[in-house]
């Protein structure tokens, strides 16, 4: 199997590739050279060219406008044909069946031993694109991509605030959209918005060794107050902790699922609502919780809910684990892709609602001063070293108990991680078996006696 | 009827001299060409037939020398009794020598329709094709499944999809290399 290799990005662009449709970028470097601007790491663009950004218009338009995706006891109408495309021009899918309810499931596996074999050839190479995966949820892994999904995140969430009677303020002059993270260390970048007119789109790290001075956060963030604030639990729970002044019109969080407490907690300080968004790399945003179910979003994805064991499909309300074809992205077009998450799928007026959605359940650590530890940070640190998965649990004592799967002699290396990620003093028992005892693919397990 | 093993002991037999292929000149009858029309009037079985009344033979002055021996090749193939005072083989005959023979021979060296036994077998059993035999001791699907198996052209077929499959991957992979190396927009909107 070939694993996704652990290269950081680097920059290798101008501002003119990076947004070839956008010819003032003044509020660009203004939200670069502000005086109270973090020290931004890296820089991203959206490269989306006129044809692209046609595609994520009408897209939008499409995204916006569906008022049914497919009938309880039916399948979208695009169904056959997309499969049809997909057995004529991916490799992958070449040998399979010519009916749908034939197609077998596949999996993160899959994706991670030959994600070549998913490229359409219908796909042009030169705009292939790259994102590695942060190793939260399993081994890291190389998603592929075009400008035209990538930036269709922004018509996905677009209908999604539309939902709720939020519009975005898509003038170029402001920020759109803050990802605000919590981290020690990640890429942060200032950014526009070709599809917002020049919008500024923002990545934040609230580590304060990424500022000039720790109070620089609070000045950025409140002289620019971005419209819609995105990020995971944690993140949202240590920018409160700043007290900020922000107006936002909305808060999102995609990366993890979010607990009733947390949600009360944010909506209370920052006075607007706070959406819970199951998203995924493989296909971004999928579906928004509405009360205790999430409502899907994306016409263009076919759910279904499949027996966790057996290539068996579940029929409407039975809980299973939920599988996803479709997608807008000629680079990674699936067909049953089992997303590891499990819900039940009930109709209602041809829109399908994920129901007791099991997804990214934040577990929070501590250190032993009582400093909350994302698991993100264990993860980023454990895809330094040569692991094919882990266990992590800590106690109520505090003691973390780590189980890995490796080949090589890395107990020492995960201790000096576990160490630098929880500060020193942290009692850890360490075990590490081979590869072949390893019996499942998705294992990045966390669990903690502690509740967030 | 008659059986392939019969065939391919005959043309294994091939004489040198049919392998002769000297360089064709504008008023001199070309070797192949006189090969060739006593093969046909052997299939006629009527030697006195006149030349008006066999396959024409303007494309010679076309074809390269590989296939022109391998037409000389053919030649012998249907010199066997088994093909003697069957007229009505003459058109398949001219099919197979000429558009069959040219579909193959960029890939097939005039030789090895002799040297190579799946070669051999493949010449034998698509010549009876076109004359509508099926070998003695198969049946028609037998037949059509075991030249399947030989077809020269499929298997390049298979070849340049594979290599093209190939190719394509291989320039995913520099692709992928490239953007992770360089900047993609990669991180554009993630957290």
């Amino acid at each position: 199997m070939c694993m996704a290799e652990n290269k950081k990005p680097a920059i290798g662009l101008n501002d003119a590739e990076r947004f070839p449709l956008l010819s003032d970028l003044s509020f660009l470097q203004q939200l670069r050279q502000d005086e109270f601007a973090p020290r931004y790491n890296f820089q991203s663009g959206d490269r989306l060219e006129a044809t692209h950004l046609e595609k994520v218009k009408a897209y939008a338009h499409i995204i916006t406008n569906a008022s049914t995706f497919w009938q309880a006891g039916g399948t979208p109408d695009w169904l056959e044909q997309y499969l049809s495309w997909c057995r004529n021009t991916i490799p992958f899918y070449e040998a399979r069946p010519d009916s749908f309810a034939a197609q077998p499931t596949i999996g993160r596996k899959d994706l991670l031993a030959a994600p070549w074999e998913f490229v359409s050839r219908e796909a042009p190479l030169e705009e292939l694109l790259v994102y590695q995966t942060s190793g939260t949820t399993g081994p890291a892994m190389d998603v592929l991509f075009d400008p035209v999904s990538q930036a269709c995140w922004i018509p996905q969430l677009q209908s999604i605030l539309q939902q709720h009677g939020i519009l975005l303020d898509a003038a170029p002059d402001k920020v759109a959209i803050a990802l605000i993270c919590s981290q020690q260390e990640t890429l942060t970048y200032a950014s526009l918005s070709t599809y917002l007119n020049g919008a500024g789109v923002l990545k934040l790290n609230l580590n304060p060794a990424g500022w000039k001075d720790p109070n620089d956060r609070l000045l950025y963030l409140e002289k620019y107050d971005p419209q819609v604030l995105t990020g995971d639990p944690f993140a949202f729970l240590d920018l409160m902790k700043l007290e900020p002044a922000l107006r936002p019109k909305v808060l999102v969080s995609s990366a993890m699922k979010l607990t009733a407490g947390v949600r009360e907690k944010l909506e209370d300080y920052f006075r607007c609502p706070v959406l819970d968004i199951y998203s995924m790399t493989e296909c971004r945003m999928v579906a928004c919780a509405e009360g205790d179910r999430y409502r899907a979003i994306r016409p263009e994805l076919y759910l279904e809910v499949f027996d966790k064991d057996k290539d068996v499909a579940l029929p409407y309300g039975e809980r299973g684990e939920l599988v996803i074809t479709g997608g807008n992205n000629p680079f990674l077009p699936l067909i049953r892709y089992r997303t590891g998450d499990f819900c039940s799928i009930e109709m209602e007026q041809g829109i399908p609602y994920l129901v007791g959605l099991e997804a990214r359940l934040p577990v929070p650590f501590y250190t032993l001063g009582g400093e909350l530890v994302n698991n993100i940070e264990i993860s980023r640190a454990m895809m330094e070293l040569p692991l094919a998965g882990f266990t992590l649990h800590q106690d109520k004592n505090f003691r973390l108990t780590f189980t890995g799967w490796s080949d090589e002699a890395i107990a020492l290396a995960v201790q000096t991680a576990l160490q630098k990620v929880f500060k020193t003093g942290i009692a850890a028992d360490i075990a590490i078996h081979p590869v072949a005892a390893m019996k499942e693919m998705k294992v990045v397990n966390y669990t903690s006696a502690f509740e967030l | 009827m008659i059986d392939i093993y019969t065939l391919f002991y005959h043309l294994k037999s091939c004489p040198e001299y049919f392998f002769h292929c000297p360089p064709l000149n504008r008023g001199v009858v070309p070797h192949t060409e006189v090969l060739l029309k006593d093969m046909y009037r052997k299939v006629h079985g009527d030697f006195s037939v006149q030349d008006a009344a066999l396959p024409t033979l303007v494309n010679l002055w076309q074809y390269d020398e590989n296939q022109l021996i391998s037409m000389q090749v053919g030649c012998w193939l249907f010199h066997h009794p088994f093909f003697a005072g069957k007229p009505s083989w003459v058109t398949g005959i001219d099919f197979f020598l000429n558009d069959d023979l040219q579909a193959l021979s960029p890939f097939v060296q005039a030789r090895e329709w002799v040297e190579d036994e799946d070669r051999a077998e493949e010449f034998i059993r698509l010549a009876l094709r076109k004359c509508g035999v099926i070998p003695a001791g198969e049946t028609a699907l037998e037949a059509a499944d075991r030249l399947e198996a030989l077809d020269t052209l499929k298997r390049q077929a298979v070849l340049r999809g594979s290599q093209a499959s190939y190719d394509r991957i291989r320039e995913i992979r520099r692709k992928m290399a490239e953007q992770k190396a360089r900047e993609a927009s990669n991180v554009y909107g993630r957290e």
